[in-house]
């Protein structure tokens, strides 16, 4: 596995505020790597520090070239940056023609008239902007600027293109659009991508991996459904929007089982953890059943009794709101819902597997994975 | 953009007329400091060029009032002066900024005022009385109030006359001689000029003259050189030459007939014609 | 009524009949105003450029100065440029006074400020995330900069014409370091403008007259011309049909 760049006690500091500190970070050559994370979490400084368009206060960048940030010169500088490009939340177009934005890159790096046209024509058809080509770039819509702005950063074939929150302004179509367009032209032209946002749903189609940034910390990286499913650490999870964390205590442990004490409810959750611990436990609303009947359980270690506090529906599921000695939201489907007739008052039976339930130290923060 | 800007610079520099063209002859310059009614009257504009036919020197003619002339030679700014404030320059001559100095030429100051002349200046036999009549009648007065040779006259009178002007009725422009001129035409009031300047702007001047020919008002233009003991950079042969020039019988003679063909009489009368 | 028609019938007289007198003097008030212009942008632009993007010890205080300098009365620079350049001054023995150099300097004192101070203000305005943008799609510093200004090219205009027509209206200045003179029978300093106060002060109306409607022609046309590059009208259309027929032409000949 080829690694792109490496981030090494990467470090930086505004007025003796600490912005971002991370250990260790390695891009694979070819991916879409997903940065997520709160705002104001660091994710846009490490853009700028990777594309050296500002300097760290501590740590070193190794690129693929074997250079490292610490210890290029001028030129080196210019060289590595013409190799980058980096695409904003807003479109910065330039008061110009379509064509002449796209063209910007290619003039600076003195690319020959010729071959600079057949590029510029090229990524115009990809991005089917041939028809605006000689628009005022001002004068277009969100969707159809932020296209425009791909289309100036990947002409310029870039190893690695760095985008910062470029769907964020633009409406749901236009996302869904563009999306689209960014991960067709990145694959194709196998172009290595960092993708930061604060809204993890719109990366996890396109991502390869994601790291989760918070607080300038590197929390966790890996899979999507790796990170999304075993978030590493509460916060993590709290950042993913966790409907069911519930904290409690080890009470027994044998053979890779615990037994959690939550409030006066004893679950069965996979678990290596000693005796005594104090837990987060995670459990995905999608994984809890419900039935009317406890016979029909199955081979589900955890069949808890519950009663319905609240239904709510949303588009094709249904959010039931239960209490069984802890609070506990489920998703069912609309048709479940109706056919059980779950309504607020109802006693029902609330059926977890015990792997479903993903269970996590409670002190402090564990050192990031990946 | 600058493209266009440089490319005019270039085009109108081409056309050679930024500087000064090249000459067979070597020219020295020689700064001339002299008043805004000698340069206004045109006889300059005669007399520079004549005086370069025959001498190596591109005169330059700095035209401002009598005082700032004077003062300039005070300062070494200039070479030669040619200026009209008698008092002035026997001072300079004395404090030895100034030798060489000559009678040139003369013409007269006269009042002016509006043609119904309210103050009765038309019956004054002297330019103390006319100036007596302006002030008891309260008339407005227009004075150039910038130390020139003109406002030096014309303080000389009112001293002569012992009165201090003051009130609402006095103005001063501190403008030159024209400019003054068109003031008091405007304000129908009275004033005083030399008559060269009066006579070039005479159709465009609701003024008539309403007093003449006394003594004191006689308007002298003497040339002086800067004295090269106290300023040794000054071109003190330059200006010897200007001002042998301006005392030499070609431009005495010139002076004769300046200004007959325009005003049906010369501007000045000359004061060193040869015997 | 009827002297301001005869001196537009004497003015025209003059032009059409290329008046050696009044072109030269014409030429001549072109080519200085046309330099100072020239040099008060060269300085005046990074100036401008340097306030507006950088922070720095003393930069509020230059800010002012150039703020101030702006509304500079050009008598006053007149004055202090004269002072500086007379003989017994501390640049008197460059022998700059009654030159037509003194009058570029004078003009480029009096322009410079002004050009500065709006491509500042100019620069304040825009995205300075542009620059941003600029530098990651593999601009320099000073690229990024320029990008900028291109973006501002309006205001930049416009900070042009401010300059160049303060200048060429200007006669205080003029007068005092250039002098108004003729050398060797030829006008050597002499200004549309402080020509045209010449002939009122000898009773030229007509002359005075033609001379200020030629001095308020010329600027009309060259504003004229500038504002047409600014909108983006008038020449840039012509100009973009000569360029691609011209390429078109070298391309068929190739």
């Amino acid at each position: 596995m080829d690694f792109l760049i490496s981030v090494e006690g990467l470090r930086q500091e505004y007025d003796g505020r600490q912005v971002l500190n991370i250990e260790k970070l390695e891009l694979i050559e070819g991916e879409i790597l997903a940065v997520v994370g709160p705002n104001g979490s660091g994710k846009s400084t490490l853009l700028r520090l990777i594309n050296l368009l500002e300097k760290p206060t501590h740590g070193d960048i190794v690129y693929w070239s074997g250079k490292r940030l610490s210890e290029i010169d001028r030129n080196e500088r210019r060289e590595l940056a013409r190799q980058m490009a980096m695409i904003f939340q807003e479109p910065l177009l330039f008061k110009r023609s379509v064509r002449a934005n796209v063209t910007y890159g290619l003039k600076v790096r003195k690319t020959g008239k010729d071959e600079r046209e057949k590029m510029v024509e090229d990524i115009l058809a990809k991005l089917n902007l041939t028809e605006l080509a000689d628009r005022n770039a001002l004068t277009l819509s969100g969707g159809e600027a932020q296209k425009v702005t791909l289309g100036r950063a990947m002409v310029l074939q870039p190893r690695l293109l760095l985008m910062d929150e470029p769907l964020a302004s633009l409406d749901v179509p236009s996302r869904k659009d563009l999306r689209g367009y960014i991960s067709d032209l990145v694959r194709e032209m196998g172009v290595t991508a960092i993708y930061v946002s604060h809204d993890y749903h719109e990366v996890l189609e396109i991502a390869d991996r994601l790291a989760v940034l918070i607080g300038g910390n590197l929390l966790q990286v890996g899979k999507p459904s790796e990170v999304f499913g075993r978030p590493a650490s509460e916060e993590v999870a709290s950042f993913f929007g966790a409907e069911n964390l519930l904290e409690g205590e080890v009470v027994k442990c044998r053979e890779g089982m615990a037994r959690l004490r939550v409030k006066d409810v004893e679950l069965e959750a996979l678990c290596e953890l000693p005796i005594g611990s104090r837990v987060k436990a995670l459990i995905h609303p999608e994984e809890v059943a419900l039935l009317s009947d406890p016979g029909d359980a199955g081979s589900a270690r955890n069949r808890l009794r519950a009663r319905v506090k609240e239904v709510h529906v949303i588009g094709a599921l249904a959010k039931v709101t239960l209490d069984c000695g802890f609070p506990l939201v489920a998703y069912i489907t609309r048709a479940s819902r109706e056919e059980m007739r779950i309504d607020a008052g109802l006693e029902v039976t609330a059926v977890i597997k015990a792997t479903a339930i993903h269970v996590m130290p409670y002190v402090g923060r564990p050192e990031a994975s990946g | 953009m600058i493209g266009l800007v440089a490319v005019l610079a270039i085009v109108t520099m081409a056309t050679g007329c930024g500087e000064k063209k090249t000459e067979p002859v070597e020219r020295t310059e020689l700064i001339l400091a002299t008043t805004t009614s000698t340069q206004d009257s045109g006889l300059l504009d005669e007399w520079v060029p004549m005086f370069e036919e025959n001498n190596p020197y591109s005169v330059k003619v700095i035209a401002v009032g009598s005082g700032q002339a004077m003062e300039m030679g005070r300062n070494g700014e200039c070479d030669v002066m040619l200026v009209h404030s008698p008092s002035e320059e026997e001072k300079m001559v004395a404090e030895g900024y100034a030798i060489d100095r000559n009678a040139v030429m003369h013409n007269n100051f006269i009042v002016l005022g509006p043609a119904s002349d309210p103050a009765g200046v038309k019956s004054a036999t002297s330019a103390e009385e006319a100036f007596k009549k302006i002030a008891a009648s309260q008339q407005p007065f227009i004075s150039r109030g910038d130390d020139s040779g003109t406002h030096t006259r014309e303080l000389k009178v009112w001293k002569e006359a012992g009165i201090e002007p003051q009130g609402t009725w006095y103005v001063e422009t501190g403008k030159g001689m024209a400019d003054t001129l068109r003031v008091a035409s405007e304000r129908k009031a009275y004033t005083l000029t030399d008559d060269a300047t009066y006579l070039n702007l005479k159709e465009d001047l609701e003024l008539e003259v309403l007093f003449e020919g006394d003594k004191i008002l006689y308007n002298n233009y003497h040339v002086m050189d800067v004295n090269p003991e106290k300023y040794p950079d000054v071109d003190y042969e330059g200006a010897q030459a200007f001002n042998d020039f301006c005392i030499s019988p070609e431009a005495q003679e010139f002076l004769l007939t300046f200004g007959e063909d325009r005003f049906g009489r010369p501007l000045f009368i000359p004061d060193a014609l040869p015997e | 009524m009827g002297e301001i028609w005869q001196g537009f019938v004497e003015a025209l007289r003059l032009i059409v009949t290329f008046n050696p007198y009044v072109m030269k003097i014409a030429l001549f008030t072109l080519y200085v105003c046309a330099i100072a212009t020239f040099f008060g942008m060269l300085m005046g632009i990074p100036l401008g450029s340097v306030l507006a993007l950088y922070r720095f010890r003393g930069r509020k205080f230059l800010v002012t100065l150039v703020n101030a300098g702006m509304g500079l009365p050009p008598v006053v620079v007149g004055l202090f440029v004269y002072l500086f350049l007379k003989r017994r001054g501390p640049l008197g023995f460059l022998g700059w006074l009654y030159t037509p150099k003194a009058i570029v300097i004078a003009e480029i004192v009096l322009a410079m400020p002004l050009i500065a101070g709006i491509t500042m203000a100019a620069l304040q305005n825009e995205n300075p995330k542009i620059r941003l943008q600029a530098r990651s799609l593999g601009a320099g510093e000073a690229g990024s900069i320029l990008t900028l200004l291109r973006e501002t090219r309006i205001s930049l205009i416009a900070a042009v014409i401010a300059g160049f027509g303060g200048i060429i209206s200007e006669v205080g200045a003029a007068m005092m370091v250039g002098g108004n003179l003729m050398l060797n029978g030829e006008p050597y300093t002499r200004t549309l403008t402080t020509a045209t106060v010449q002939e009122v002060g000898m009773g030229n109306s007509e002359l005075a007259i033609a001379l200020g409607i030629i001095l308020l022609g010329i600027t009309f046309l060259l504003v004229w011309v500038l504002t047409s590059i600014q909108q983006g009208s008038l020449l840039s259309e012509p100009v973009r049909v000569a360029k691609s027929l011209f390429s078109r032409f070298r391309k068929e000949a190739a």
